[in-house]
């Protein structure tokens, strides 16, 4: 039974992780309809500059002001490369912008801080151990993070005012803009407030294992899954699907028939199945809901 | 006047033969030798093509005639050794390959060598999967049969043995041959993804399964040290654990911070050289070889003296680079007098054991 709780415990800090990038890729998607895919890299660019603020020992308050620093930066960056695509309905084009901004940026931390693998809290993690259940406290961190995102992102999405700005903008941008809501203004907090969350993974994920130029990619890549898969339209469907797209993967691994010997290299390959039959069975994902399309 | 003419002409055409035949003779030979080599120098592996890459720059240095050495970044990867290879020999036009470094890159060369008709000799790689192939393709380095026989020879009073593994041709040569010697004895079996950064599960996965032995088979790099780390978290249960692996953690950076857990730990790997020449070549260096150690850098330079020589006589007496390395006794620290025997590993070398003492990786005779 431990063995099944400790299973389950730790793809839960693997999805939470997944979690935080694919609510960063849902916002602004829902604002600007583009998937913005170098946030995988601007969240290991906002780690890089914590790892860089810890080794010039400026303390724990400072690198955290240089990281957050660094996410508004990247955050404006991309909204202005971006935001052209955006206004003239060229997602495709604006995917590829965002790819190729995200590779540019994880070439960039390759040569200034070297491709070798950098460790924010050095040695062996600090573990908290419960009824046999251990975790690593950048791991329990993760968890309560996670929880509080949901919570707030959710709260901010469905109830508040702002919220009803970022669906409206979603579902009908022209209707919107009639109404004087500013979209430019909104899409550049979107960017930002996606670039810091990025940038708390990155952390995050750094400190659960170890910082290396492109750790960002395969987690990015399972966000973007997520984010179809859960239904881009809406946050429900990111969240469940976050999970979702872990937990079954890490159960068929470890619990299958041993004589199938499903070992973690066929992490990809389940996650990429479930997406496949999920997307072709409902093509809006899980959660899909009929947008009016303007 | 015309015959006159005609045999002015062809006595001009003559001349001018010899003279273009000579000039190419003399350069030809007096040419320096041109040496593409491939080494991972970003990436996980980039300490050891670093440190191999001033390893072989220190020994060219000291050639009788030095050779130009044109260096590609293979990353330990299969796709980046082969776009390495054809810039190296596209546009470089080197005479011979010392490469790859990683079991996966040679692999991943060896269909071009013939084809190009170069050869490449590897100071390295291990894989048993080279061995069979094409014969321009050699390696200096011993077998990794040497080091699962070796192994399997270590762990005969052992049963439940489990295995973590990198998905890397290197370290999946090993494990299949570790599969065939200890068979039943093996109760886990484990992969993980190349380059993964969390090993958590797979762990809690090997101690389900209640093992008496763990043999841990990442490749160099970064895994080698997460993978000790993650492990480390379970110090109180893997401390009962006989802990065996390869070449990976002989290096002393790749267990710091986890002394507690890593000492006993028995590693089969290269041998300890005890040579005079080989204490002098080392101490010669103009910098540590920490993570590459003694062996591969001898290796390295015995790579590159083969080479070059085998080049630079092939030019002299116009006969095959290949047949030079093939048929001749191999000059060096480590190989000298050896040969191939046919085979594409170099014969003869056998493993070494180590035990972690006190935080050190000690030789045992």
């Amino acid at each position: 039974m431990e063995f099944v709780l400790q299973i389950i415990l730790n793809s839960i800090v693997l999805g939470t992780q997944i979690l935080f990038l694919a609510i960063s890729l849902f916002l602004i998607k829902a604002v600007s309809k583009i998937e913005h895919v170098s946030l995988g890299a601007i969240g290991v660019a906002v780690a890089y500059m914590f790892y860089l603020g810890q080794t010039l020992h400026v303390g724990v308050w400072f690198s955290v002001l240089l990281s957050l620093l660094a996410a508004t930066l990247l955050g404006l960056l991309s909204y202005f490369l971006l935001e052209k695509f955006c206004k003239n309905n060229q997602i495709l084009l604006a995917l590829l912008v965002s790819l190729s901004f995200g590779i540019g940026i994880e070439s960039v931390i390759a040569l200034v801080f070297k491709s070798g693998a950098k460790n924010i809290i050095d040695g062996v993690l600090p573990i908290m151990s419960f009824a046999g259940i251990t975790i690593t406290l950048p791991g329990l961190y993760t968890l309560i993070l996670g929880v509080l995102l949901v919570i707030i992102t959710y709260v901010i999405v469905k109830k508040t005012p702002a919220g009803r700005i970022l669906r409206s903008i979603s579902e009908n941008q022209s209707l919107v803009a009639t109404l004087g809501v500013n979209q430019k203004r909104v899409r550049k907090m979107v960017y930002i407030i996606s670039s810091i969350i990025a940038g708390m993974v990155g952390i995050l994920l750094a400190m659960n294992t170890s910082l290396t130029p492109t750790l960002g990619f395969t987690y990015i890549m399972i966000a973007f899954i997520a984010l179809f898969v859960g239904g881009p339209t809406d946050i429900r469907g990111t969240i469940v699907a976050s999970y979702i797209i872990i937990l079954i993967p890490e159960f068929l691994i470890n619990f299958a028939p041993a004589n199938m010997q499903f070992t973690s290299s066929y992490r990809m390959f389940f996650i990429f199945v479930i997406a496949c039959i999920v997307l072709s069975i409902k093509p809006r994902g899980i959660f899909s809901k009929t947008v009016r399309q303007t | 006047m015309l015959i006159l003419s005609s045999c002015l002409f062809a006595v001009c055409l003559f001349l001018t033969g010899c003279m273009h035949t000579t000039k190419e003779g003399v350069s030809n030979s007096d040419k320096s030798v041109k040496i593409g080599v491939l080494l991972p120098l970003s990436g996980g592996a980039s300490s050891y093509g670093e440190e191999m890459m001033m390893v072989l720059k220190h020994k060219n240095a000291m050639l009788k005639n030095p050779a130009e050495l044109h260096f590609e970044d293979s990353k330990c990867t299969a796709s980046d050794a082969v776009s390495g290879f054809q810039k190296l020999v596209d546009l470089k036009s080197v005479d011979a390959i010392l490469g790859g470094f990683c079991s996966s890159e040679t692999l991943a060369i060896e269909p071009l060598l013939e084809q190009n008709n170069l050869v490449a000799i590897s100071g390295t790689s291990s894989s048993p999967e080279i061995e069979g192939k094409s014969q321009n393709m050699m390696t200096l380095s011993y077998s990794d049969n040497v080091i699962a026989e070796a192994m399997a020879k270590h762990l005969a009073g052992s049963k439940n043995i489990a295995i973590i593994t990198e998905q890397n041709d290197y370290n999946i040569a090993l494990k299949n041959s570790l599969e065939n010697l200890l068979g039943d004895k093996i109760i886990a079996n484990e992969v993980f993804e190349k380059d993964a950064k969390d090993m958590r599960n797979i762990i809690e996965k090997v101690k389900q399964s209640s093992p008496d032995v763990l043999i841990l088979n990442p490749n160099i790099g970064d895994t080698t040290t997460t993978l000790i780390t993650q492990l480390a978290e379970s110090k109180d249960y893997f401390k009962n654990i006989k802990l065996v692996s390869q070449e990976t953690y002989v290096a002393d950076s790749s267990r710091v911070g986890v002394e507690d857990l890593v000492e006993g730990m028995v590693l089969f790997a290269a041998p300890t050289l005890s040579d005079s020449r080989v204490d002098s070549f080392i101490a010669s260096l103009p910098s540590s070889v920490d993570n590459l150690g003694v062996f591969y850098s001898a290796t390295a330079h015995d790579a590159l003296e083969n080479l070059v020589r085998a080049v630079q006589d092939s030019r002299l007496n116009n006969t095959l680079v290949l047949d030079e390395l093939r048929n001749g006794p191999l000059s060096g620290l480590v190989v000298k007098g050896k040969d191939f025997a046919g085979k594409n590993f170099v014969q003869g070398i056998e493993a070494g054991k180590f035990v972690v003492t006190k935080g050190k990786a000690v030789s045992q005779k």
